[in-house]
């Protein structure tokens, strides 16, 4: 069994500058710490910081102070084969799946490419890696065949999270992944990933407005509030002994709009 | 066949619809020419007093005999086999004349849309790489005033100061010295044929006389370009396939590649309405500058009441912005396969 992976927040605040001189906190002494043996979800209103920690947490940008390290090196000082490593490991699946497929080539083109940047595969390894992938997903292989624009939404969303699962990253980041879809096609999308996730052993933090499928799918929710965290403990301490005002603000704001949230429900 | 449509069919769609747009373009100008005021025959008679059978032989010999939709009907009739009449004025061909003067004036706009290209390709990668540095934030700045400054207002400042006060340009009559003999005829385009001919006095002259009036049109519409190539390139940088492409482990000088391409669309898409400004630009430049070429014959045209040569200068400018529009919508649509029309998408 390989050593548990982990990325370590310490101290991290992220500012952003605008123009005049302007600047805007986003995070701000944020101390996490995610690994792979377990599911962690963060919820918070639109500005909280959610997409801020997420594009921190697979290195697509650096923070302003503080430090983020995998496996007890730092991220920003990552030589390249070190951040392949770290690439190969970590993956993201986004919301808004149709612009973040190449819409001059198939599915399986783009899917292609992780297994060759990342794992160095010839494209006879690639295709077969795709198609357990896809069949993991319950895709059809001939679909991959298509561009972006011909297949649903639902099935582009399962091929953007196919995508992140080819490499068998150690932790997957979801970042609003099932926002867009219709509630019986999130139900599906949300199953594969637990099941997933289960059988792999991969660590999930999953970034989202839905409390209720949040609460599905993760063992730990943190509760995000103006670039800060501001609750975190398990799913049911969090949902029902929520200590900080936005916590139960937000918990109560889903029980006024979608019903009872019961533990046993959770 | 069904397979070959499948692939081709975009493209073959879109030629299609140039025939059509073109006839649409000719009625238009048609219709609009027909809105001056006054008398072509008056003009062409030149206040004679005609006999009305010299009259009525005058306004068939013009295609103004008989019904609005007859005339018309003589005219794209005419147009379609390239006839696009006799000057009332000169009495020259008017198309013979487009095509001795087109050139002169395409060049021109060609000359400022590659500088332009140039400098929105090498400012355009400057902003989005160094963003803080004092020439991104200049150039970001300078790009925001797009089109606040008139090509005309540019000219004559621009004569001012490069002529009048610094003397760093000559006096601005014409494409080159005018004591210096004209380039062999080889393509019809001045600049061109001075190149090809290999006259190197006729060629720095020609350098000397054209780098004002190519850079008015540059820095007149250059601008929009920049703004519209810095944005896409910030918008394709900032989007979910550029963080994926880095999320696969791609390499930098790969994802660079994939920001251009996909900023690419709207600008080569952009290129095209540019272009259509530089030529009207480059007919508002020739006057200032004294460069013969179209806007000269279409100023005539207006000024002397010339319909027929007008109506001329406007069709061959039409059609040529709208050949030029159908190259960018192909080659948009190359690289950009969601803008072909009938391209199969599954909503969802």
């Amino acid at each position: 069994m390989t050593a548990v992976a982990t990325i370590q927040f310490t101290g991290v605040r992220r500012v952003f500058r605008g123009r005049g001189g302007a600047t805007h906190t986003a995070l701000d002494g944020i101390d996490l710490l995610v690994d792979s043996e377990h599911r962690v979800g963060v919820v918070g209103e639109s500005g909280s910081g959610k997409s801020t920690l997420v594009r921190l947490m697979v290195g697509l940008d650096r923070p302003s102070a503080g430090e983020i390290e995998w496996g007890g090196v730092s991220i920003a000082s990552m030589g390249t084969a070190a951040l392949r490593n770290f690439r190969r490991e970590v993956q993201l699946v986004a919301q808004d799946t149709s612009s973040s497929f190449d819409p001059r080539r198939t599915l399986r083109d783009t899917l292609r490419r992780p297994c060759r940047n990342l794992l160095d595969l010839d494209t006879p390894a690639a295709d077969a890696a795709i198609d357990a992938t896809l069949e993991a997903l319950s895709l059809d292989a001939a679909l991959a065949e298509r561009k972006p624009h011909q297949v649903s939404g639902g099935q582009r969303q399962r091929f953007a999270i196919a995508r992140a699962l080819v490499v068998e990253p150690r932790i997957i980041v979801c970042d609003e992944a099932v926002s867009a879809l219709d509630v019986s096609v999130q139900g599906s999308v949300l199953n594969l990933l637990k099941e997933h996730c289960e059988r792999r052993g991969a660590g999930l933090v999953f970034v989202s407005h839905g409390l209720p499928a949040t609460a599905f799918l993760v063992d730990e929710l943190l509760v995000m509030y103006q670039g800060a965290i501001v609750e975190r403990g398990s799913t049911a301490q969090v949902l029902f002994a929520g200590r900080h005002a936005y916590t139960r603000a937000l918990v109560d704001a889903y029980r006024t709009t979608a019903g009872e949230l019961t533990p046993e429900a959770v | 066949m069904a397979g070959l449509w499948a692939h081709h069919g975009w493209w073959i769609r879109r030629l299609a619809m140039l025939p059509v747009h073109l006839v649409l373009f000719a009625v238009i100008v048609f219709f609009l020419v027909k809105l001056i005021p006054g008398d072509p025959v008056a003009v062409l008679s030149g206040g004679q007093t005609m006999t009305p059978e010299q009259y009525q032989a005058a306004r068939a010999a013009l295609g103004l005999s008989g019904s609005l939709p007859a005339q018309l009907g003589t005219f794209l009739g005419r147009t379609a086999t390239l006839d696009l009449g006799n000057s009332v004025i000169s009495g020259t061909g008017v198309l013979s004349e487009m095509l001795t003067r087109l050139p002169e004036t395409v060049e021109l706009a060609v000359l400022a849309m590659v500088v332009s290209l140039v400098l929105t390709l090498v400012l355009g990668f400057l902003v989005m790489l160094r963003p803080r540095a004092l020439v991104s934030r200049t150039v970001a700045s300078y790009s925001r005033a797009a089109g606040a400054l008139p090509d005309f207002c540019l000219g004559v400042a621009g004569i001012f100061l490069f002529y009048s006060v610094l003397r760093w340009a000559p006096a601005p009559i014409g494409r080159y010295d005018p004591l210096l003999n004209a380039p062999t005829h080889t393509t019809g385009f001045p600049f061109l044929d001075a190149l090809l001919s290999g006259d190197a006095v006729l060629m720095r002259s020609m350098l000397a006389h054209l780098w004002l009036p190519v850079g008015v049109l540059v820095v007149a519409y250059a601008p929009m370009l920049i703004k519209l190539f810095i944005r896409s390139l910030q918008q394709a940088r900032d989007a979910q396939a550029t963080t994926f492409r880095i999320a696969s482990g791609a390499s930098r000088s790969m994802v660079l590649l994939s920001i251009t391409r996909r900023a690419l669309p709207a600008t080569v898409a952009m290129f095209g309405t540019i272009f259509g400004f530089m030529v009207g630009g480059a007919v508002v430049v020739e006057q200032l500058f004294a460069i013969p070429g179209m806007g000269e014959y279409a100023v005539q045209a207006v000024t002397r009441s010339d319909f027929v040569a007008l109506r001329g200068f406007l069709l061959v400018v039409g059609f040529l912005s709208l050949l030029v529009f159908f190259f960018v919508d192909v080659v948009t649509m190359l690289l950009d396969p969601r803008r072909r029309s009938g391209a199969a998408v599954t909503g969802g």
